[in-house]
């Protein structure tokens, strides 16, 4: 009874334990064409995707309840501001249900890229997001080209080196 | 028979973690999840307190999420 | 009841397979926030009062790794019921220091710490590792804790022809000399799993393990006529050995107007035949997006170990005695209430100042007060006291 029990607590945990060898595969993968969408915008009636080809295009999955997505934004911004007469477009998709909690938000860290908002979550599941928050780069001929999860002090210089690299190839 | 038994369980617990569990709360659809009213861990140090004043004086411990040490009760 | 033992075997297969997360390479998770917090508190109930301060800090050093540590400090000035009836009442200091680090690779965060906690006759030092990982696009956290302890017991001895205080470090037991160590094993397995955009739930388990001297030193057992008033004493008597195992459930619901609601349930039972149940339910209502105030209550009922009694009929009735009242059959019901304000600098830092209240009625079923040494045991009270927590804190984010 004993050894079972030993047994059935050996299995539940290596059960559990050895799930940690998971790793979740992306539908969207690198070199596949980045889906349209058509969104409400914050400072334009509408924001379209396909509008944006000819540019480099960093698309930022993000939410006003999450901590690193609320750290990133002036830096993304910063970022936005210096390429932007490059071809680049740094295109922001909140994903709050309610809008009202990012348009405050906004409204004490203001940016000066453009704004989309996905209340309906219909964007962030046709791009599989995976984390919070999520970057995908997209190049001139509109393809998928990187995808980053997640910000973490420091991951503005990839952002940058991606950002350089697309900007350099013709559209 | 019996000694393999162990071995047996393991390696299928790790052709059962072959496969793929989709997240059915996607990271985007977290937003009530991450309000501070849905934390359990909102004020650590009071809790660790409120479970020392109960464990000196009642029969039972743990289970209660803390991490365990010697309390210095008798 | 036949219980589950988390045997070390299978526990070492566990922490194997947990370190597998080693490899993973998917997206990392986060460690917490840096925090530092400062708690005055203040315990009177039963006669005691015990105030003291507690103080905590977390620092991330880079994005992997973070410091932790804690200091506690009680004063005792407790004048409680085994107190009076046996000595004299007493001051005491208990001082509580812990430190630690936190590595996170990956999903899966290794942590090791060390506590220790000193009193004047009571000494433990304890060493800590857990591993926690995040699964299941983080909608499962599996948390595994091992601690690793030992006491050292002492008795205040006061020699009244000299009056000097000493503490001695060996105890006579059935005319055998015992030195006074205990050793504490303790494993902890939890899971919190999200069940919905609004549901949480976790199941908590744990087991311990105790070898060694178990008792205190100063505690008496009472045996005579429950009619009569001239009762004896004798020192008490414990088994060396204690095993326990508690498991709890908890699950948090999201209301739509912005609060939470808690249920949760303990079972614990043990070696020395403590059963015990636990059930509290808890309120979370923020208002306003800078105070929140929390409400909880809690009811918890044992059922006593077997070597207990309040009167046993004559000496040595048993091969173990006991009369501590923790473990007779007791129950307490108590209320708790919180208030919280939040200073919101920026996206981290933060300044937070809250008051706690809790009140704590306790119930023994079969533990007599037994101040009045005027009644027969047959009749005194059962004993009862309310008691008060007051906790005030400082908290800060950084």
């Amino acid at each position: 009874m004993k050894r079972t029990h030993s047994l059935m607590k050996a299995f539940a945990c290596s059960v559990i334990a050895g799930i940690s060898l998971l790793s979740t595969a992306s539908i969207i993968a690198a070199d596949t064409t980045a889906p349209d969408f058509t969104l409400p915008g914050k400072t334009s009636p509408t924001v379209q995707l396909s509008k944006y080809k000819g540019s480099v295009v960093m698309l930022n999955f993000w939410a006003s309840w999450c901590g690193p997505c609320r750290t990133e934004m002036p830096l993304m911004d910063q970022i936005y501001k210096k390429y932007a007469a490059a071809g680049f477009v740094l295109l922001g998709v909140n994903v709050d249900t309610d809008s009202s909690d990012a348009q405050k938000f906004l409204s004490q860290v203001s940016v000066s890229f453009p704004i989309a908002y996905d209340r309906e979550n219909k964007v962030s599941k046709v791009y599989d997001v995976a984390a919070m928050p999520s970057t995908v780069f997209i190049d001139r001929k509109g393809r998928v080209r990187q995808l980053h999860r997640g910000y973490k002090p420091g991951d503005e210089n990839e952002y940058l080196s991606e950002i350089r690299a697309l900007i350099r190839e013709p559209g | 028979m019996k000694r393999l038994l162990p071995l047996l369980l393991i390696a299928s617990a790790m052709l059962l973690s072959g496969c793929a569990i989709e997240p059915w709360v996607k990271p985007y659809e977290r937003a009530a999840l991450a309000d501070e009213v849905m934390s359990n861990d909102r004020n650590p140090l009071v809790d660790d307190y409120m479970d020392h004043v109960r464990e000196v004086r009642e029969g039972s411990r743990g289970a209660t999420g803390a991490a365990g040490g010697g309390c210095g009760c008798n | 009841m036949r219980y589950l033992t988390l045997s070390r075997h299978s526990f070492c297969i566990a922490f194997v397979f947990l370190m597998f997360g080693l490899l993973n390479e998917a997206h990392a998770g986060v460690l917490p926030e840096d925090r530092a917090d400062a708690l005055y508190h203040r315990y009177d109930g039963g006669g005691e009062i015990v105030g003291g301060w507690s103080a905590t800090f977390r620092k991330k050093i880079g994005e992997n790794v973070d410091f932790n540590g804690s200091y506690d400090v009680d004063m005792v000035s407790s004048a409680s019921i085994d107190v009076v009836t046996a000595a004299s009442p007493y001051k005491e200091k208990r001082q509580q220091y812990s430190a630690g680090f936190q590595y996170l690779h990956g999903k899966t965060t290794y942590g090791v710490s060390g506590l220790k906690s000193s009193e004047p006759d009571y000494l433990s030092n304890n060493i800590s590792y857990s591993i926690k990982e995040d699964m299941f696009g983080d909608l499962t956290t599996v948390t595994l804790g091992f601690t690793r302890g030992r006491d050292h017991v002492r008795q205040h001895v006061v020699d009244k022809a000299t009056h000097t205080d000493t503490f001695s470090d060996k105890f006579l037991e059935f005319g055998n000399e015992v030195t006074p160590r205990a050793d504490r094993r303790n494993y902890r397995v939890g899971v919190t799993q999200i069940l919905t955009k609004k549901l949480i739930a976790t199941v908590n388990y744990e087991s311990q393990a105790m070898q060694g001297f178990l008792r205190s030193p100063y505690r008496r057992v009472r045996y005579g006529d429950a009619n009569s008033t001239s009762i004896s004493y004798q020192s008490e008597l414990y088994p060396h050995t204690r095993t326990s195992n508690a498991i709890g459930l908890e699950s948090r619901y999201y209301l739509s107007y912005r609060a939470s609601i808690k249920i949760g349930y303990r079972y614990y039972t043990d070696t020395w035949g403590i059963n015990s149940h636990t059930g509290d339910v808890q309120y979370v209502h923020p208002f306003g997006e800078n105070w929140l105030s929390e409400w909880s209550l809690r009811y918890y009922t044992q059922k006593k170990a077997s070597f207990y009694s309040d009167l046993f009929p004559y000496a040595d009735a048993q091969n173990f005695l006991a009369r501590d009242r923790e473990l007779s059959t007791m129950s307490d019901y108590s209320f708790h209430f919180g208030l919280e304000r939040k200073w919101k600098f920026t996206q981290k830092v933060f300044v937070k100042a809250s008051f706690f209240y809790d009140r704590i009625q306790y119930d023994f079923k079969d533990f007599r007060n037994n101040l009045n040494s005027k009644l027969a045991p047959a009749n005194q009270p059962l004993y009862k006291y309310g008691s008060n927590v007051f906790m005030l804190q400082g908290s800060l984010g950084f």
